[in-house]
């Protein structure tokens, strides 16, 4: 008689392994980490709501053996990916402007405020949605270091919007396996909201279904040169030569450098402007910009759809020659 | 009595409708435009509806007005302002070997054809006064495609190089040379360091070519410089600032180190690491054409699109 255990859950499939694609980011694509809060979900969750099963059962010579049961994918209840996006497709990180809230309210006739309020609804959707389809980083641009010329009013408002966010979120984020992390320049940030981030980072830092990171007085350029001071005090101090500086150097000193994948596949623009505004500079590099009309506060589920559908009709080839597949 | 000194300034251009462009436009071919001393209402055989023109009130000395040359006229096509053109535009030259083998024809012909459309936005950015144009020949990750392609595509500048180098000194073309030339050929080392040299007194347009260029290679090396001054007490970390790294990166070549407009052709949406830092404001625009077809008609259209955005650089809309 066979009988069937459930053991620790296998490595998760991450997709993208295919020797057809090249890999995403500069560091090495080799580490698979064991998420803890996955296997609680896996031992939650009844054999019928697996997606894709496989089973290895071994019987040899009439003795019993157990069955390994294992996922390909492990996605949440009721999680399947919408028609016509492939899980091997997913981009692990996707990066998002979130621009148009005051056009929004505008064109409502409605106060500022109204704007970016429904913004910070729609980017709590998106977080459901990356943590539903599989997507492991999500990183949005809540306020770059050249919003503080906005409106002092506008500016106040924004900084008390953050705190109100992180502190009603933070429940959530710890039930949903979010970890919540920012980048930016931290330190000018008022201090009753600098305190708010260390708690809500601490408090999910051990989370790992989706890292949600919150870019916040933020700017490719000052993340690329407070990694350059970095570095030049490790060389004054004499712990590097100048001639050990190299992209993996700077890689390490970015603020991406929390994140399991530094590099955004996806970056989605609202409201129809074609630029990025000194957003993730260097980590921009190879990903695919997806550019819609839409503003932040109409980007819905459905905009999100069509923009990984587009990521993944996309063929990605990182200076090379393109390898088969497609017709470029 | 007045007298009027003419020289000849030879642009190709149509002084009849072309079709390929918009009914409205018109251009003047193969004809001289003149230079002259004394203001010019209008130049030959453009028609008033169609053309914009620069009037230079000044008789002596060089105008500094968007930096074109002095006493030059400007012709413009329908719809784009002056004021409005942006000052440098960058080129990601995509789909050469695409648009070869939608034709049957070897990647070579595609290169060429792609040397043949370079030439064609080199003259159309004279003719409309931008000052500096960058494009990405070769990137740092182009040097993993076959040997073949790397070496046709190598004695390909070297040959582009030395047809054009005449034709860059007539028309006033400045060449530049950004990225890691220490993998490049010796001979087309040489011939472009004495392109550069040759060309360093011009100063109608100055062409930036990237060639073995990463934009993550540019902030390295910036790192590099820097930290070499801070080794030597040059500098303290603190005084690392973004106007520091600004002067160590490659395009400290030029006075207008920002693209204002980014292009590229053949339809991929992203940047493949070109110039990473200087594009965080650029305007970008994508072209479906593959880079051979992309001509007067395509820059027009991207040039018509950059003119209808809004730049904000991070404040509000007013």
């Amino acid at each position: 008689m066979l009988s069937l255990r459930f053991l620790n859950p296998p490595l998760i499939n991450k997709g993208l392994s295919s020797s057809k694609y090249k890999p995403f980011s500069l560091i090495p694509f080799d580490r698979i980490p064991t998420e803890r809060n996955e296997l609680n979900v896996y031992l939650s969750i009844s054999l019928s709501k697996f997606r894709k099963v496989f089973a290895n059962a071994a019987i040899e010579g009439g003795e019993e053996k157990g069955v390994v049961v294992g996922t390909e994918d492990l996605l949440q209840e009721e999680e399947r990916l919408p028609a016509g996006l492939q899980l091997q497709l997913m981009p692990k990180h996707v990066a998002v402007i979130m621009d148009g809230n005051r056009r929004w309210a505008r064109q409502k006739g409605l106060p500022m405020e109204h704007g970016h309020r429904a913004g910070g609804q729609r980017m709590r959707e998106l977080t459901e949605c990356c943590c539903r389809w599989g997507i492991k980083v999500l990183t949005v641009y809540a306020f770059s270091s050249e919003n503080w010329i906005r409106p002092k009013e506008e500016v106040d408002f924004l900084m008390n919007l953050f705190e109100e966010v992180i502190k009603s979120d933070l429940e959530r984020s710890i039930r949903m396996g979010i970890r919540v992390t920012m980048i930016g320049d931290v330190p000018k940030l008022p201090k009753s909201l600098q305190k708010l981030i260390a708690k809500s980072e601490e408090a999910t830092k051990a989370n790992s279904r989706l890292h949600l990171i919150i870019a916040l007085n933020y700017s490719g350029r000052y993340d690329i040169k407070q990694a350059c001071k970095s570095i030049a005090c490790k060389v004054k101090d004499g712990l590097i030569l100048p001639e050990d500086i190299d992209e993996s150097l700077i890689e390490q000193q970015l603020q991406t450098n929390c994140a399991e994948f530094p590099h955004p596949d996806l970056l989605i623009r609202t409201s129809g402007e074609i630029r990025v505004s000194n957003f993730m500079l260097w980590q921009l590099a190879y990903t695919e910009l997806h550019f819609v009309n839409a503003l932040f506060p109409d980007f819905g589920e459905a905009g999100f759809i069509e923009a990984l559908s587009s990521f993944q009709r996309r063929q990605r080839r990182f200076g090379g020659r393109s390898y088969g597949g497609r017709s470029s | 009595m007045l007298s009027v000194n003419l020289s000849l300034l030879p642009i190709a251009n149509a002084c009849t409708p072309s079709p390929n462009h918009k009914p409205l436009l018109l251009h003047v071919q193969q004809q001289h435009c003149l230079r002259t001393s004394l203001p010019l209402s209008r130049p030959l055989c453009a028609t008033p509806q169609n053309v914009i023109v620069e009037e230079n009130g000044i008789v002596n000395g060089a105008v500094a007005y968007g930096g074109a040359l002095a006493q030059e006229v400007l012709l413009l096509p329908a719809g784009l302002r002056r004021e409005l053109m942006p000052k440098h535009v960058a080129v990601i030259m995509d789909g050469n070997r695409r648009w070869a083998r939608m034709r049957g024809l070897p990647v070579g012909s595609g290169y060429e054809a792609g040397i043949r459309a370079l030439r064609l936005l080199v003259e159309l950015c004279c003719r409309w006064g931008i000052r500096v144009l960058t494009v990405f020949a070769f990137s740092s990750d182009n040097w993993f495609r076959p040997k073949v392609e790397v070496d046709f595509l190598m004695s390909l500048f070297e040959t582009g190089t030395n047809d054009e180098l005449n034709n860059f000194l007539r028309e006033g073309v400045q060449i530049s040379i950004i990225g890691d030339s220490s993998k490049l050929p010796e001979s087309l080392l040489e011939l472009l360091t004495n392109a550069e040299e040759t060309t360093k007194h011009n100063s109608r347009l100055q062409l930036i070519l990237a060639i073995s260029y990463s934009g993550r290679y540019d902030i390295v090396q910036a790192c590099q410089s820097i930290a070499l001054k801070v080794k030597e007490n040059l500098i303290d970390p603190e005084d690392i600032n973004e106007l520091l790294i600004e002067q160590e990166l490659e395009t400290n070549c030029t006075e207008i180190p920002y693209p204002d407009l980014l292009i590229r052709t053949s339809g991929e949406l992203r940047v493949s690491n070109f110039l990473l830092w200087q594009l965080a404001y650029t305007e970008l625009f994508f072209a479906q054409s593959h880079w051979p077809d992309f001509g007067e008609a395509e820059f027009l259209e991207a040039l018509r699109s950059f003119q209808q955005r809004q730049r904000r650089y991070g404040s509000r809309d007013s």
